[in-house]
């Protein structure tokens, strides 16, 4: 590639900077840069947009009232008048070969009692693997008046060969609670993120 | 549009130099000036070979697809290469095939039927059609990395898009390179359009498919960035430990489905009106009579942009979204078949006691209105809640969106090309092979698509490689003629060749119903430079 060449393709990559079009008007040209700007503004402006979306839906159904608002615990007094039903549920994500189960299937407590429950966890890999749980109720609407104080759920979790844990949960249950629930079931399911913490570390 | 100038063609055979003949101030006259062209008619040119070269590469693909769908069973492909066709099926006809032909088009026709002698930015031009072609080998390279292409369908969903090898990487690596690509082509379209037109050319002067891009480019600015924005968080879910949509971190899957049906119903209109422009020019010339209800038109191609910010809900139905939502999207979404009604009627009533002529453009057009009207209506059935979440995810939904793309978009396309192709080759097509072309690919593409609401109806899922044996036998008449239909667009290439090397030559206004710009001041074909002195419009 010859050095007229070079420069051909140069001009033609970065000409517009430096070199004046004579084919049509600067005031065109003018204002079509304005133009130019004027519409890369609504890239970001969408960007945030999209960044914002989930307050946005958040606030949008709190003024409108689509979805029932998380309530905090005013009182936290024992209702000794009835009792709520609490089953523990333990899933496993797909291809992860751990043991998880509940020790106690099942406790009825009164509101507003603290109880601590524990699960148990074996790694019955021969290598250590790290696994990160993530709660869920059944009914979805009991979630909101069941406060875990301690949980050992969101974090990571790493497991030696054979070892074997008893991951503790300490929770009481909202006195707000609605009549119509007399049940909680609280499920955990443990994913497998030994890779992810892996490369997490990396970093 | 009345237009009184002096025809250009003084101007036009002085001034113009076509650069086959000789190459003053345009580089290299040999085939490298496609790397720097800035000509838009060449860029047009190269938009629409590229796509048509997509076109058939997401072609093949749905080849092997209903290969395999051909009898219940594993055939030719395992159930993973399945996924990923049918995810890079998609892909490349939206992102490959329909969204650069409509560029092309946008490039070819814009300038010419504004009276503007290029695009607002021709090295912006430039740059972004040679974006697509690392975008394209991306997509094609993931085919043979470890894991293999993008398997979640075009999508993207997690946790399938977070759990995908490599290639799912480079899928996201290509999407935002077309991204990029699709914003600075609608810029500088928006910005060609806004600041070029000719004196006397105002905005309700323009036609039709000036207008429907206008329209059309706004949304992908506005659309395009949020798609960008929902893949980096998928990139960074993969890669950099973060939880936005990997439920393993307490991250939210059904928040991915919002942002990214928040750009993908938006996106359904990009592909589809300014195919609505095309027909609207198509339409009133071979009718002879000027479009029914322009300035409605104007006002329910606006109005189907706006609305379709306020629908993307209509796409999770199932997700369990509270009643009000349901009820929220379900109305929203049937309102916009009060502005789509009002352009078919507009295009019937244009139609309407004018003296019609069956040339392949308008078959392609009318073909156009009965189908996608169709593929319309099952849009209405699909928006309708409970129907929908019994019909979500089944071949209905695929019934569905090929009756309103194929038909809607690739038809509006090849109407387009039939209709402009005398223009810019100076040459016409053969006339019967284009009837040909046209009544082949409209019966085999309601023998390959019409079963497929049967399958849908009797509970067949959409994206499976291997089916109940009761849906064999639509199956294999949806197979028949999807492979009629692939092969008759072959056609279509016979006479677009045949045609630029052995056409007969076409007259200035080929059409004698036409009337904008291109076809009353400029001779065919058309030369390489136009308008460089504007003309002036009354």
């Amino acid at each position: 590639m010859g050095a007229g060449r070079i420069r051909f393709y140069f001009i033609q990559v970065f000409g517009q900077f430096f070199v004046k079009d004579n084919a049509r008007s600067l005031q065109v040209q003018h204002t079509n840069r304005i133009m130019l700007f004027k519409l890369l503004l609504i890239v970001p402006v969408m960007l945030i947009f999209c960044a914002s979306l989930v307050p946005l839906y958040r606030q949008i159904c709190k003024v409108l009232g689509i979805t029932a608002t998380r309530s905090m615990a005013a009182n936290t007094q024992v209702d000794a008048s009835r009792f709520i039903a609490v089953d523990f549920v333990a899933n496993l994500n797909t291809n992860f070969a751990w043991n998880f189960a509940p020790v106690e299937k099942h406790v009825d407590i009164h509101p507003g009692e603290k109880m601590t429950v524990n699960y148990r966890v074996t790694n019955t890999l021969p290598y250590a693997t790290t696994g990160r749980a993530v709660p869920s109720f059944a009914p979805i609407e009991g979630g909101l008046y069941f406060n875990k104080i301690e949980c050992f759920c969101f974090s990571n979790q790493t497991m030696q060969a054979g070892e074997t844990r008893d991951m503790p949960v300490t929770f009481y249950v909202n006195t707000n609670i609605p009549k119509e629930i007399g049940a909680i079931a609280l499920s955990y399911t443990f994913f497998n993120v030994t890779e992810a913490s892996d490369g997490a570390k990396k970093l | 549009m009345s237009t009184a100038i002096t025809p250009t063609h003084d101007h036009a055979y002085q001034g113009a130099h076509d650069a086959r003949d000789h190459h003053d101030d345009h580089g290299p006259g040999n085939w490298t000036r496609i790397f720097t062209t800035t000509n838009h008619k060449d860029i047009g040119s190269m938009y629409l070979w590229f796509s048509l070269f997509m076109f058939f590469v997401g072609g093949s693909m749905a080849l092997l697809i209903r290969a395999e769908l051909f009898q219940p069973g594993l055939q030719f492909v395992q159930p993973e290469v399945f996924n990923s066709l049918t995810t890079v099926h998609a892909l490349i006809m939206i992102f490959g095939a329909v969204m650069p032909a409509f560029t092309g088009f946008a490039n070819w026709l814009i300038p010419m039927q504004i009276g503007a002698a290029d695009m607002a930015f021709p090295r912006m031009n430039n740059w972004s059609f040679w974006l697509m072609i690392p975008a394209a080998i991306l997509l094609f390279a993931s085919f043979f990395v470890p894991g293999g292409a993008a398997a979640s369908g075009w999508t993207l969903y997690p946790p399938l898009s977070i759990q995908g090898g490599i290639g799912l990487d480079m899928t996201i690596l290509a999407i935002h390179i077309l991204g990029a690509s699709s914003i600075m082509g609608s810029i500088n379209i928006i910005t060609t359009l806004l600041n070029m037109r000719a004196p006397g050319m105002t905005l309700m002067k323009m036609p039709m498919f000036c207008w429907t891009w206008l329209i059309t480019a706004y949304l992908m600015i506005a659309v395009m960035p949020v798609l960008a924005g929902a893949i980096t968080m998928l990139l960074t879910d993969r890669h950099f430990g973060t939880s936005f949509f990997n439920a393993a971190g307490g991250g939210d899957p059904t928040m991915f489905m919002h942002i990214f049906w928040f750009f993908g119903h938006p996106e359904v209109y990009i592909l589809i009106l300014p195919a609505f422009g095309i027909v609207s020019q198509i339409i009133p010339t071979f009718a002879r009579k000027p479009l029914f209800g322009y300035a409605s038109m104007v006002y329910a191609t606006a109005s189907i942009a706006m609305l379709s910010f306020i629908v993307w809900g209509h796409h999770m139905f199932t997700v369990g979204m509270p009643a009000a939502g349901q009820l929220f999207f379900m109305y929203a979404t049937m309102l916009i078949a009060v502005p789509t009604g009002v352009k078919i009627f507009n295009w019937i009533a244009t139609m309407w006691r004018g003296s019609l002529s069956f040339e392949t453009p308008m078959l392609f057009c009318i073909g156009f209105l009965c189908m996608f009207t169709l593929g319309g209506f099952s849009g209405l059935v699909l928006a309708i809640v409970p129907v929908d979440i019994t019909l979500h995810n089944t071949y209905y939904v695929v019934a569905h969106f090929h009756y309103v793309l194929f038909p809607g978009a690739i038809w509006g396309l090849m109407a387009g090309v039939y209709f402009w192709l005398p223009k810019f080759t100076g040459r016409m097509y053969n006339e019967t092979l284009g009837k040909w072309h046209f009544w082949l690919s409209a019966i085999s593409f309601n023998i390959t698509f019409f079963p497929q609401h049967f399958l849908g109806l009797a509970g067949m899922p959409r994206r499976i490689p291997d089916y109940a044996l009761q849906f064999a036998e639509w199956n294999m008449v949806s197979s028949i003629g999807a492979f009629i239909l692939g092969f008759s667009q072959l056609l279509f290439v016979w006479n677009v060749v045949s045609c630029i090397r052995s056409g007969e030559k076409a007259k200035a206004k080929q059409w004698e119903g036409a009337d904008s710009l291109e076809w009353t001041h400029l001779p065919s074909p058309v030369p390489y430079h136009t308008f460089e002195i504007a003309p002036v419009i009354k």
